[in-house]
Order: C-alpha cells, then structure tokens, then sequence
C-alpha cells in the first residue's frame, strides 16, 4: 500500500494544493510555503482515524483569504488521502471484502486499485460548533458517508503514520512513554531467573539487560551507526543503563549512554543537539525493524537539522531504509544532491495561494538527465532554492552581474536569484526543470552566432510566451559592452599591443575588434576586475544594457 | 416466524449443509427463515467473505433484512439483500461509467414512461407518422423480452421470421437509453451483464466480496437474470443457494423460462433438498418422507439427521385394502373418529380420476367433501394439450390459456415453448396467441412433433374446423398408442372424451359452435359440491401451498404416484425424482397426522402398492390388521375403533 496523491483546501495558508507521493517524495521551499501545513494536513487526517472523535482541527487551521475572514464563514477543510496498490492485486481479499461493500473502491489504470479517504471540517451554524466528518470518495467523486465506524477503525490498521518534527530531543523520545521506545520496554524478554539474578547482583545488572533484552541490540545497532556520522569513541560506543530495582522500573528508567571521545559514558540526553537527533530517527529506524507489521509512512522535518554536511549525505543513505515511504521536508543542499529530481516537490507562495512544482516523469531526456545531475545536482543542487535563475552564458556575466546589482544598491542573493551559467551546460534542460519547479527563469546572451542556438532551443519550451520575456540579447558581446563604457583600462592589461586594433577608437567596428583581442585565459580575471570596479563606482558605472537586463530579472523575480 | 432450534431436520440441512444447494420450498416451508439463517450461518463460518441475497419483492428483502438483523455479525458489512432490479442499479451506479453509463441515471419504473420513451426513439428511427408510433406499449414489450432473453445485437441473430427492424431498433433503444441517462429494468441488466462481461476486474472484486449468494424464487429469473447470476458466482469458490418454490417439472408451471433449469445442472453441482410443506409438519413425518431422498435411486442423496425427533408416539402408517369401497371406508371411520367433519382433514389422490372416485364413496358413507372444480379434465398430457388448443382458439388473446398450452405441451414433448416468445410473436403479426404459437412451435419444434402441428394447422388455422381436428387427434393417438398396455390409461381417457363428444354432437348438432363445446364439455358426472369448510377431496397438484392438520393419501399405487411415465423412464429418471418430490410434498403438508392408503383393486383392474412406500421402508398393514392404531396427534395417541 502507498499513498499516492494528497488534496489539501482551506488549510492554513494553502487554498488548494494536489500533491503527488513517491516512495520517497522531499518537500522543498522557502519558509511559509506550506511544507509543515502540508505534513500536519497529513498528520491529521492518518493519525487517528475515528469518524467520531474530537475535532482534529482548531479555528486556526481554517484558510482565512482576507483579514476579515472568520472561520465561522469560510469554506470547509478538506483532506483527502488517495492510498493505492504499489501492484495488482498487491491488496489481496481483505480490503476488499472490507470496503467492497460501500463501493469506495477504484480502479485505475491497469486495474490497480485505490482508495481515497477524506476528512473534512466546517462550521455548522445551526449548531454554532465545527462539525467533522470522515468519508470515502468513490469512483464517481461522490463522498460515501453512510460507511460504518469498524470500516474506519480496520481501514486504519492498514498502515501507520509516523511523524517526526525538526526538533528532535532524546529526552523526549527515551522517555518510557515516547512511541518508539517504549515498544522495546514493554518486550521484555527477561526470564524469571534472570530478573533475580538482577534483583540480587547489582553490580552485574548493566551487562544483564543489555544481554538478556534482545531487542534493545536493535537500538544498539542502530546506535552504533551514530559512528559513521559523528566522531565517537571508537569502541563500545553504546551501552543501555539501567536504574537497579524492581524489573518494570529498571525498564521505565532505561537510559542510553553513549561513549564520548574521551571514553567517558555520558547519557544520551547530555550529547549535543546533533547526537541527539540523530540518535532519535536511529531509534525509530530500530523501531521500524522491529515492530512493523503494516505499512508505515513517515514524515520526517529537516533531518539534516544540527548535522555537519557530510553527515547529511551518508544519513540521507540511511533514510531510505525507513519506513515504507517517505516524506521528507528540507532545505539542505547538500541533501538535494542525493535525491533524484523526480522527488523534488518544491513549494512556492504566489498571489493565488501556495502552489506546488515537481518535474513529471519524461521531462527530461537521458541526456539532459546525465547533465543536470552532473552541472546541477551534485555541484550547485542549491540553485534548487532559488526563486529566479538568470541565465548567463559564462564566467564574466557571472561575475559581472552580481556587482553590477550591487552597484545599483540591491543584492541579488537576497532577492532569491541565482545565476546559472548555460554554455557549459544545456539551456533547454535548464528552463524546463525551470518551468517545472516554478522557479522563474531570464535568460541573457550576447547577440552573436551563438543566438540562434539558444533561440532554437528555448523557442519549443517557451513557444506559447512573448520571447522578449525570457531572453534578452543587449550587446554582441560582453566585453564589448563593458569596453565601450569605460572598462578599457581595464582590459587594456591583460591584451598585449601588437594585438590592439589598428584602427582609432572612434571607427566602427573598434571596440568589437579589442574585444577580440582579449586573450581567452585572461577573460575571467579582467571580468573579476572589472566586476569589483564597477562596484566602487556605483551606478554611473553600470552601462544601461545590464541595468536594462538587472531592472527586468528583478521584475520577473518579484513575479512578473 | 421460526427459531432455528425449531427447524425441522430438512430445515436444518438445508441451513447448515455444504456446497451448492437448490433448497424447493413450497408455501409455508418456512424458507425466508432458512435463507435468513444459512446467510448468517455462513458469514459466521467465513471470515470476511460478505453475502448476496437476491430476492423477489422490496416485502422479502425486508422479510430477510428483518432475521438477518436479530443476530449481529460483528466487524463485517451487513449482507447485501435486494432485488435484480435494485443489485443492477447498484452495480451500474457503481462501474457503469466502463460502459458509458452515468451514475446519476434515472431507471424508468412505470410502463407509461418506457412507452413514451420509446415514442421518442420510434419518432427519430422511423420518422413522426410511421404506423409504430402507435404501437409502443408492444414495442416496449417486445424489447423486454429481448432484455429477458439476455438478446445481444452484436452476438444473437433474431427469429427469421421476425422483420429486420427489431434488431435494429433494439440498438437504436439502448443507444437513446445511453443518451437520455435513462435504463429500465431489462436494459439495466442488459449493461450489467455487458459490464461484467468486459471488466473482468470488477467481476473478480464482486466474487471477492460476496462469497455467498442466495437466490430466492429461482423459478422466476429469465435468461439475463441467471446470466448475471453466472457472472456473479462463477466457480466453487461461492456457495450458492438457490431457493424455488416447486421444482419446475411439475404440474403447474407459471409461463417463466425453463432453459436455466437445464443449464443448472451442467453449471453447478448442486445438492436439492426437498423441505416439508409446511414447518409445523412432525419431524417424523418429515424424517419418513425424507427416506424417499435416500432411496439408492433418488439423485438427490442427502444425509437426514434424525436426533431432532421427539415424537415417538406418532406413526406414519400405510394400509393396503382388498379394494377401493374398502379403502375408502376405512378413511371414513377415521375420519370420524377425529370429530365428525372432517374440515381440518384432506383426502389427497394422485390422480383426478381416483380423487373423484374416493369423493363419490364418501358421499355414499355420508361425508360430503368439497372437491373443488378441475379446470384440466385429463389427466394425460396429450389430451390436455388439445383441450388447452381448444381453449386457446376460443380465447386467443387469454395469456393464462396460452401458459397452460405451453406448459402441457412441455409435459406432453418435452420441449420448451416460451410464453414470452409466442406473446412477442403475437404483438409482432398482430395475430392470435394461437397462430403465433403455432408459428413459434413450427419454427423451434424438432421434425417428429411436425404431424401434431400439421394437424392444427390443417383444421384450425387454415380453416376454422375443430370438430374435424378433434377427430384426426384421435385417429392419431390410436395409432401411435395401439396395443400400448400401459396406455390403457390414456386410451380410456381417449373413450371417455369420444363418449362426450358424442352427446355434444347429439345434443347441439354437428354444427355445434366451440363455444358450446367449451363450456359444455364436462368430462366428469357433477358432484354435490359442499362448502370448502368441510373435507377436501383433492388431487395432489390441487392441494399446493395448502396444508392440514390430518392428511390421508389414498390410492398410492404404481401409475399413479410414480406414473407411467415416470415409470417408464427408469428408476433413476428426472421424471422419477419429480414425482419423489410429489409424494414428499404430499405427505409434509400435514400438521399433525399422515395415513397412506391403497387397495389391490382400481376400476376393476389389479394395481400394485407404489415402490415409493418401499424405498420409505414402510411396513404394510393389510387391512385385515384394523386393530391397530393409525392415527395419532402430536399430543396424545387417538384410539381408533376396530
């Protein structure tokens, strides 16, 4: 069983959001786009599914469009949760015969098979109070609300939701009544004359337990990975303590001590931010191993939260081993680079609500695949936070336009832009991963033989917009532009005489020569010059045709 | 209503037995608690398969949902009880959207909407005054039996005979159906079976689902029903009850289909139970008329549990006599022995002859049973047949004569005429129900019953000469049955109607008219008729659905009950188990007592006891025993004088 789609309305920020699942499925965007909204709308709904039970949601958690908005008038919260085969038949009669019945059964494609729940909330005026109800949807898109309650409570035996938030505080999740943990108390597997042996020899009781309780060697084990990833001792890295008295309290009180790097056994809880979450998803990791007997989904915020980069990668390894499936919010770049595009969910706030952006299978050819995961993913997979790619042809645009904002008084950076150089890599892939994750795009190039290139192959992508809006070739060449305003002293260093034009600089044609001359070695060097010249001059020393390009990135990045 | 401590052994097998099962249960059998409790049973018995119960009317849906809902099945939907109208409804609400079907459809329910419907359709096929506008209500018919049929445009070719545009229109029909968002009842199961026919996947989830199906007044389903049926339990893996109020080789049939009948068998391993008449039946007389079942020859073998019997005082008992006068006699002393009137008593024959011989000796001992008027007044089926083209040709446009016609001449060939199809044909050619018998007959008919048809059609059809025709019928039974000893029966039945037809003749001339031959043929001296309080004297045909307290079944004796017929086809014969069935029916409409009689001596000729009294494995009492007790009550036994 897998989830295969969430429909969110009317909750918190988000008026209408379809988000698609995979297997494992990376939720990324910038902060107030939705990724908590989402995995709590989720949360909600899977967490305890009893048609009749306390309101999920609070006042709070209603979309308010306008600032007089009241949750008392506004449209109903609706979730709904599409579960589906991962193969034919993979179901079997059960569900079925559970829910056959009630005809809430789908088929799709190639007969497999789907379910969606649905969990909906509204204010019953009638009644002044918020009334909620737990449905099914059938193939008709109808809600099926006359479906008994022992439906609802096996449907939800079918899986389980695991959710574990940013802060993750061993305190509280060794704590006997945390939910992972306590799985591992509970299955003592003490015998008798063991447990007098403890109650008799204090001294031996450590070894004991940990010897004699079995399932915490599952803890153990995964605790021990801790060393892959944090600097520990190298030996005996972890050991499960025990307060000495009678068997239930010695288990209630289990503590989990990991040797430090001076070999001292310090309690979990007294490690740094970074142990201690990263020992929380080793125990549920553990937990999963162990007591799993449906299908488990967890939703995971910020795993990366208080690890050193090269942590994350190797925990990132880790993570796809738990659980069924996955989702997993972020705003690591270093975690992006080991995730497969396809996964990306990037979330965005526009002026018609918080939208979501993935690239659909197909987009992409093979080739554009390799180079995206070459250029993109695994060197700069940041640029995947971007709001506004400018797209430039090389290194002295890269440089160049940078300064040039700054001399203007605005920071680039800041606005979320990013500048993305395309003559290394491939345009076309650039703008539609672009387009797809709904990060906005401008591209820049010199007006010479290399145009009709990127005419060619922006013009398929971009076919139904005004071209004008997306591209802008303002000069023949860069270096040409930046001579023509001044910059000569500056490239006047790296070109030697005799390679001067012959001709007087105010002929035709002069500045177009010089920049020919420019060795290309030194292109990237006179451009850094340049790029920090043009800052000290301020915004006289910006020529119009980059001040032309920069006021329209700026314009397409504040959303057109 | 019964609890299920109160069934009877046969109620109880058919509750509890495995596999698939064809439970025939009259009147008063008790077989809503019996669907009621072999659902439950095996929803209890399955862990998670749910349950499918199709049942005639909205009041027997409720009838079951009523039992089903005494008991909780906890964590498991409740079973699915409802009609074939309602279940297609359901099915295409659900999944009709494959075929094409919105499921926000609206079912026509009213005649008076499909006919307007169909005016419409008729309107846009044939153009606004085309002579069949004013036929829709026949067109309307026409394509229920064509939806009846389970008729396919794309598969099924129509009679020949039949024009072109029916074929035509009825895709015409179905496309405006799709159309306008409308279905009525046959074109509801027209897309269901089409439906599960194509998606295979949503055939296999309903099997998943209802692992136990259960089909009330199966005798009634036509062809699309059972069709549907087949979708719905294909294999082994269902269990399957299937509950008929008579198994449809009987002497009444009510004009439905019979071909699923025959399909049954070769679809399914069916078991058949028989149930008692009428649940307050003793459990030993039912245990008595059960050994009939478990008789080495009976096809239907079953096990009848026999701890559920506390009624050890009661006794079954068969008397021979020394002749008929005798017999009689002695019912009589009974008779009076349970208090004079006899009305909660019935004497039941097998035959009419017997019935009136056994009511005319009582009249003499001074009972006056009631013997209620017999419509068919002989008893062999070839007979009957030309009674019933009589009738038919007097009556041509009466639906129930035509129902008997097709009925005795399926008893008389064997062959099935569908009533359905004549009604159609009759529609069609705007002709008679006979013609179009006649027509469907001669098209469907294999060659050896050609001369029976050339002979209605020489005399009746062609020219209006019924005197002639009853003479040829007889000419030609005589020649077929000439020197047939066991056809005394029907070659005295040929006389006693010659003798009739000569007093007709004599009385009303040879131009007599077939409605004084109709209404003046009476083959039988009239009775003194008393009121229906007192004892009846029926046969066993007549005394379906009807139960009492005392029941005396006289006159069992080879030819009768079994018949000559049945006889002939050999111990194990179909035929042979219809008339077990007969005789169990018989016997299990008695409340409190059963006696079984029969003499030596009929009408002058010998008669041998039936063998059914020995495959029950009944002790004859000679007559010559009076001594002992023939009768008891469920209370207490009832001395009878010696």
């Amino acid at each position: 069983m897998k989830i295969t789609s969430v429909q969110i309305r009317n909750f918190r920020g988000i008026k209408s959001l379809d988000l698609e699942l995979g297997e494992t499925t990376v939720l990324v965007g910038e902060n107030n786009t939705g990724k908590t909204s989402v995995m709590d709308a989720l949360r909600l709904c899977l967490e305890d599914i009893e048609p009749r039970n306390r309101i999920v949601f609070d006042a709070l958690d209603f979309h308010l469009p306008t600032d007089s908005s009241e949750p008392t008038s506004t449209d109903p919260i609706e979730i709904t949760v599409t579960f589906s085969e991962r193969f034919k038949g993979e179901w079997g009669t059960k569900i079925e015969r559970l829910v056959g019945e009630y005809r809430i059964i789908q088929w799709q494609l190639g007969d497999i098979k789907t379910i969606q729940l649905h969990l909906q909330c509204f204010y019953d005026s009638y009644n002044s109070e918020f009334v909620q109800t737990w449905s099914f949807i059938d193939q008709n898109g109808n809600k099926s609300d006359d479906i008994p309650r022992f439906v609802f409570a096996e449907f939800s035996q079918l899986f389980q939701y695991y959710y574990l938030g940013a802060l993750r505080d061993a305190a509280q999740h060794f704590d006997e009544s945390g939910p992972f943990w306590k799985p591992f108390l509970i299955n003592s597997q003490l015998s008798k004359k063991n447990r007098e042996e403890i109650e008799s020899k204090l001294v031996e009781i450590n070894d004991l337990i940990v010897a004699s309780h079995a399932s915490f060697e599952n803890v153990m084990v995964r605790l021990r990975e801790l060393q892959s990833l944090v600097l520990l001792a190298q030996d005996d890295v972890v050991s499960v303590d025990a307060v000495p008295s009678r068997m239930f309290d010695i288990l209630s009180r289990a503590q989990v001590q990991i040797r430090s790097k001076t070999g001292a056994m310090i309690p979990l809880v007294r490690h740094g931010e970074g142990t201690q979450s990263l020992s929380v998803l080793m125990l549920f990791s553990a937990f999963f191993d162990s007591h799993s007997k449906s299908t488990i989904f967890l939703a995971l915020e910020e795993p990366e939260a208080h690890l050193h980069p090269s942590a994350i990668r190797i925990l990132w390894k880790i993570l796809q081993t738990y659980a069924n499936q996955r989702l997993i919010s972020t705003h690591s770049g270093e975690l992006l680079a080991e995730v497969d595009i396809h996964d990306i969910r990037r979330l965005s706030q526009s002026s018609d609500g918080i939208k979501v952006h993935q690239v659909p299978l197909g987009l992409l050819s093979r080739e554009e695949s390799r180079k995206f995961n070459s250029h993109i993913r695994r060197a700069q997979s940041g640029l995947l936070y971007a709001r506004c790619w400018l797209l430039v042809e090389g290194e002295t645009e890269s440089w160049i336009y940078p300064s040039a904002a700054l001399a203007l008084g605005w920071n680039l950076h800041d606005e979320g832009i990013r500048i993305v150089e395309y003559q290394q890599s491939d345009i076309a892939m650039l703008a539609k991963i672009g387009d797809a994750l709904g990060i906005l795009w401008y591209c820049v190039g010199d007006d010479d033989e290399n145009r009709k290139k990127v005419e060619k192959k922006l013009l398929p992508i971009i076919s139904d917009r005004d071209l004008n809006e997306k591209m802008e070739f303002p000069y023949p060449n860069i270096e040409t532009n930046l001579l023509q305003h001044g910059y000569d002293q500056v490239y006047a260093q790296y070109v030697t005489d005799l390679r001067l034009p012959k001709k007087s600089s105010d002929e035709s044609g002069y500045w177009e020569e010089y920049a020919k001359s420019i060795p290309k070695r030194s292109k990237t060097k006179a451009a850094a010059d340049v790029a920090v010249l043009m800052e000290d001059q301020g915004e006289a020393g910006v020529p119009p045709q980059i001040r032309f390009v920069l006021e329209k990135l700026r314009h397409i990045s504040q959303g057109g | 209503m019964v609890n299920i401590q109160d069934l009877n052994d046969r109620q109880y097998e058919a509750v509890t037995r495995d596999g698939h099962l064809l439970v025939v249960a009259g009147k008063g059998s008790g077989k809503t608690t019996i669907i009621g409790e072999r659902i439950l049973q095996l929803m209890r018995a399955s862990n998670d398969g749910g349950a499918l119960v199709i049942a005639t009317t909205p009041k027997d849906v409720s009838a079951i949902k009523k039992i089903i809902h005494q008991h909780s099945v906890s964590r498991k939907a409740d079973p699915r009880i409802t009609t074939f109208s309602q279940l297609t409804e359901w099915l295409l609400n659900y999944q009709g959207g494959r075929i094409g079907i919105s499921p926000n459809f609206i079912p026509l329910h009213s005649h008076h909407d499909q006919e307007l419907f169909m005016d419409d359709v008729v309107k846009d096929v044939f153009g606004a005054h085309h002579y069949l506008r004013d036929k829709c209500g026949d067109i309307v018919r026409i394509m229920e039996w064509l939806f009846s049929e389970s008729y396919d445009p794309e598969y099924d070719d129509i009679s020949p005979e039949w024009p072109g545009w029916i074929s035509n229109l009825f895709k015409e029909y179905c496309n405006a159906l799709l159309k306008a968002n409308y279905q009525d009842s046959g074109s509801m199961l027209f897309f269901c079976n089409r439906l599960l026919k194509e998606h295979t996947f949503f055939t296999k989830h309903l099997n998943v689902l209802w692992t136990t199906i259960c089909v009330d007044e199966f005798q009634n389903i036509n062809q699309a029903q059972y069709n549907l049926l087949r979708y719905l339990a294909p294999n082994k893996h269902q269990s399957l009850l299937l509950v008929t109020d008579q198994y449809p080789v009987s002497q009444q049939w009510n004009g439905s289909s019979l071909k699923h009948f025959s399909a049954l068998s070769d679809d399914y391993d069916l078991e058949i139970i028989q149930l008692p008449e009428n649940f307050r039946c003793p459990p030993k007389i039912v245990k008595q008329a059960s050994q009939l079942f478990q008789s080495k020859h009976s096809n239907n073998q079953v096990i009848v549990d026999s701890s559920n019997n506390s009624f050890t005082k009661l006794s079954v008992d068969f008397k021979i006599f020394y002749d008929h006068k005798e017999e009689v006699e002695y019912i009589a002393q009974c008779i009076t022995s349970l208090g004079g009137d006899g009305k909660n008593c019935a004497v039941i024959a097998p035959t009419n002859r017997l019935v009136q011989a056994t009511a005319f000796e009582l009249q003499n001992l001074g009972i006056h049973p009631f013997v209620p008027e017999n419509e068919n007044y002989f008893e062999s089926p070839v007979l009957r047949v030309i009674l019933q083209i009589l009738w038919l040709a007097h009556y041509p446009s009466d639906r129930t004569a035509l129902n008997r016609l097709c009925h005795q001449w399926y008893l008389h060939t064997g062959n099935i005429i569908e009533s359905q199809e004549v009604v159609t044909e009759s529609v069609l050619f705007r002709i008679g129900f006979l013609n179009a018998w006649f027509n469907v007959a001669h098209r469907n008919e294999p060659r050896e019953h050609h001369s029976t048809l050339m002979l209605i059609e020489n005399h009746l059809i062609e020219r209006f000469d019924f005197l002639t025709l009853i003479s040829a019928f007889f000419d030609s039974i005589s020649d077929i049955y000439r020197g047939d000893t066991h056809q005394s029966f029907l070659m005295n039945e040929v006389m006693k109607w010659k003798n009739l037809h000569q007093e007709l003749i004599k009385k009303f001339g040879s131009r007599i008219t077939l409605s004084d031959y109709i209404t003046h043929f009476s083959p039988l001296s009239k009775m003194e008729s008393s009121s229906p309080n007192s004892l009846q004297c029926i046969t066993i045909e007549r005394a379906k659905g009807l139960r009492f307290e005392h029941i005396f079944f006289a006159g069992m004796i080879q030819g009768s009950i079994p018949s000559y017929d049945a006889i002939r086809d050999g111990i194990n014969s179909q035929k042979m188990d219809e008339e077990r069935r007969h005789c169990f029916a018989t016997m299990t409409r008695a409340q409190k007592s059963l006696t079984m009689t029969c003499s030596m001596e009929y009408f002058g000729s010998s008669a041998k006891p039936s063998q059914f009294i020995e495959e029950m494995g009944l002790q004859s009492i000679t007559s010559n025993d009076h001594c002992s007790r023939v009768n008891t009550s469920t209370e207490e036994a009832i001395e009878l004088p010696a």
